[in-house]
């Protein structure tokens, strides 16, 4: 692995790349999980191979299997986790439980058993557990590739909430989720290959290409047509360039 | 019955556990029969489901008893029959063994039938807890405990789902005697328990993530309260049983 | 073959209280040859209604029709390995020592000679892309190569219907070129596909018919065209940006695949 950056407080970077190209390597080197044979690591400060409790307490990761990462029997229980482990006060724990859950548009589920709930519901209590606890940088990990399309909406619109007043690192495959982004690095091989804003991404069919990262439909019929991706992010942003190009081509005859 | 803490019915039944080995006479069953009956009837469990409980244990109780009687030769003999004899003491152990396994299961079953599983692993969290100080890791086990009741409907879904896809591959679960039908298994288990193992590695390494490091310096979400009726309930129970083991 | 749903009803812990009616009456039919979708949110029953192609779960009431014959009548093994079901993340069933053994499963099932075998094995691994993978524990490979060998084990069977439920879920968008691809050439060796998924996208550009379910009956039948321009909520970013054109989109017809999008687009730009 050859990978240096830094991520200011605040900045909401991105991480694209092939499978095995070490992005949730990377994942786990920022939260301690696994510690580098060279080369430093510092989140806030401190070192997550030495001082992973810490870094935890500062770091949360949001993973891609929101059933492996749901540890107690009740929906309210397993918000609570991280708190316990913090050794945080009963009475506390209630009202930062109670609060988080509301956060993420789950009031009312407390004491529902995972089993019974959606993927996107799931990732959304991971979220709430990682609210509970307040921690400045969030990691996502793929968080939506396991879910269907109304999950991924749950969960983006509920990540669109609070990552502006946090920092926050996206692994993802889906580029069109990246759209806010103020940079994207690009992992392959275990190499970072580029870091640049998301439209010179989108931009770049041969970047796009050598690193197996798919355009979204949208943005392909956009450079299909020739059209500045800067403000091409949705189909009616899309549909009203290809209007304001064919009264441009009406006014110009 | 069912609101009560759950410590103290688990040591109510720990309790009658132990004075069931101690209790020898009739009189003394006959006691502790109709605590448990009582106790049954108070649950509000309905009798159906109850004896449901009772039947895997049905064949092993009328195994014991019919081994005491036929091969005791203690006390007076009652029927000779050829090489098989009856003794009135194989009469007495055999009943006394088979109330006493039907007594114990039924005590068991109540605590289960009245407590949640979750209940009952956090009070058996808390009355472990004091072994700690031995280096019993009393916390481990109770986590063991939560974690295994919160997959067991994931496990059971998965077990479904990968039967299903052998099956829709062809796989046959009802043919042939029993060798077969253990070797038919062999698709549905190898790949349930790897995937199990994958499981476990990836939530210990969520647990982690969410600051998970033993139960050292951890507080608990949920609360047991030991109220009045609790220690009412358990002393109660114990002084039946006290007038059962001494009658 | 002709594969027909009729009337289709499936209550799930009947006389429970978890009682859950899962289909409410939906008929379908899988033509000869043809690539059908069906779409529709968690819920819709999507997965339990295929799930009665194999007859996997029986209907609570309602017919499986196979060529015009009650499915329920037929050798099961038999409808089996003529209606091949891979279900969702089917590589969970993952389980021989080799790849090559693993696919090799449902055939040996059938009772071919192992030169049948290994020919089945060899030719559903590379129609998979995954032939290079023969020799290796299924255990050890990526997402991605996973869910190749399970589906090419379900290909091995030599169907003349593969169901296919949300094939590429969880995996990278890359896959889904790899997806199209595989249909196209199951379409083009005469085998029908039944593609149930969430990704609108991979339908708007796989299928020839579309059945859009929604909790447990059919909101609409029809091509591509005919519903994704009529269910509003459910259409793919094609069909978005084609509506979003407002009054400018009529005579532009009803473009549903990329080609012909773009290709419309560029008329509505002037280019």
């Amino acid at each position: 692995m050859n990978v240096s950056f830094d991520l200011r407080a605040g900045e909401y970077v991105g991480i694209v790349g092939p499978n095995g190209g070490g992005k949730s390597t990377l994942v786990r080197l920022l939260n301690g999980l696994i510690r580098p044979d060279s080369g430093r690591v510092r989140v806030a400060g401190y070192d997550p191979a030495t001082e992973p409790y810490e870094v935890r307490k500062r770091l949360g990761v949001l993973f891609q299997n929101p059933e492996n990462g749901f540890v107690a029997p009740f929906v309210e229980d397993d918000v609570a986790f991280g708190l316990e482990n913090l050794g945080i006060a009963r009475e506390e724990m209630r009202s930062r439980v109670a609060e988080a859950i509301r956060a993420v548009g789950l009031a009312g589920y407390e004491r529902r058993e995972p089993h019974t709930l959606s993927g996107g519901e799931k990732q959304r209590v991971a979220l709430a557990g990682f609210l509970a606890i307040g921690p400045e940088i969030l990691v996502l990990d793929e968080p939506t590739s396991m879910l269907d399309t109304a999950g991924r909406r749950e969960v983006l619109e509920c990540l669109e909430a609070l990552r502006t007043t946090r920092t926050v690192l996206h692994v993802t495959h889906h580029l069109e989720e990246l759209a806010n982004a103020d940079r994207v690095l690009v992992l392959n091989g275990g190499s970072l290959v580029a870091d640049v804003p998301p439209e010179r991404l989108l931009s770049d069919s041969d970047l796009l290409r050598e690193n197996r990262l798919v355009l979204p439909t949208v943005q392909r019929l956009a450079l299909g047509l020739g059209l500045s991706l800067a403000r091409v992010r949705t189909p009616g942003e899309l549909a009203g360039a290809v209007l304001e190009r064919a009264a441009r081509g009406a006014g110009a005859r | 019955m069912h609101a009560l803490d759950p410590r103290a019915k688990i040591l109510a039944t720990a309790g009658l556990v132990l004075g069931l080995f101690l209790v020898d006479s009739i009189a003394g069953f006959l006691v502790v029969a109709v605590a448990v009956a009582a106790l049954l009837a108070a649950s509000g469990i309905p009798t159906g489901v109850f004896l449901r409980i009772l039947r895997p244990v049905a064949f092993i109780v009328a195994l014991t008893v019919l081994f005491q009687v036929l091969f005791s030769r203690e006390g007076a003999t009652l029927v000779e029959w050829g090489p098989l004899e009856i003794h009135a003491g194989g009469l007495r152990l055999g009943l006394f063994l088979g109330l006493r396994i039907l007594l114990l299961v039924s005590a068991a079953g109540l605590l289960t039938a009245t407590t949640a599983p979750v209940a009952l692993a956090d009070g058996i969290e808390d009355l472990l807890s004091p072994l700690e100080r031995l280096r019993f890791p009393a916390h481990e086990v109770a986590m063991m405990m939560t974690i295994a009741l919160r997959f067991i409907p994931t496990l059971g879904e998965e077990a479904e789902k990968i039967t299903k896809a052998q099956a829709a591959r062809g796989a046959d679960f009802s043919q042939g005697g029993p060798l077969r039908r253990a070797l038919a298994l062999v698709p549905v288990l190898v790949p349930l328990t790897v995937g199990t193992f994958r499981r476990a590695d990836e939530l210990a390494e969520a647990m982690e993530s969410r600051g998970y490091r033993g139960g050292e310096g951890r507080t608990r979400y949920r609360e047991l309260r030991f109220r009045a009726r609790d220690a009412l309930a358990l002393v109660v129970t114990q002084l039946i049983l006290l007038v059962g083991v001494l009658a | 073959m002709r594969l027909e749903l009729k009337d289709m009803r499936h209550v799930y812990a009947r006389g429970t209280t978890f009682e859950v009616e899962a289909l409410r009456g939906v008929s379908v039919t899988v033509e000869p040859g043809e690539v059908l979708g069906i779409v529709g949110g968690m819920g819709s029953g999507k997965s339990t209604l295929v799930q009665h192609m194999n007859l996997l779960l029986t209907p609570t009431s309602g017919e499986v029709l196979v060529d015009g014959v009650d499915a329920t009548t037929l050798k099961r093994s038999d409808l089996r390995r003529r209606v091949g079901l891979a279900l969702q993340f089917p590589e969970a069933a993952l389980f021989a020592p080799t790849v090559g053994e693993d696919v090799a499963f449902a055939p040996r099932r059938l009772g071919l000679d192992e030169g049948e075998v290994r020919a089945r094995v060899r030719d559903s691994l590379e129609a998979l892309g995954a032939g290079h993978l023969s020799g290796r524990s299924p255990f050890a490979l990526s997402g991605g190569e996973k869910r190749r060998v399970a589906v090419a084990g379900v290909l091995a069977m030599g169907p003349e219907v593969l169901v296919l439920d949300e094939p590429t879920a969880g995996l990278d968008p890359a896959m889904r070129e790899d997806l199209l691809g595989l249909i196209r050439g199951l379409k083009a060796a005469g085998i029908s596909v039944v593609l149930v998924s969430h990704d609108l996208e991979e339908v708007a550009e796989a299928t020839d018919r579309v059945y859009v379910m929604e909790r447990g009956a059919v909101r609409a039948v029809g091509t591509p065209a005919e519903v994704f321009y009529r269910v509003a909520d459910l259409a793919p970013a094609t069909v978005q940006t084609v509506l979003a054109l407002g009054e400018a989109h009529r005579g532009v017809g009803r473009p549903v695949r990329f080609r012909e999008t773009l290709a419309a687009l560029r008329t509505v730009a002037g280019n």
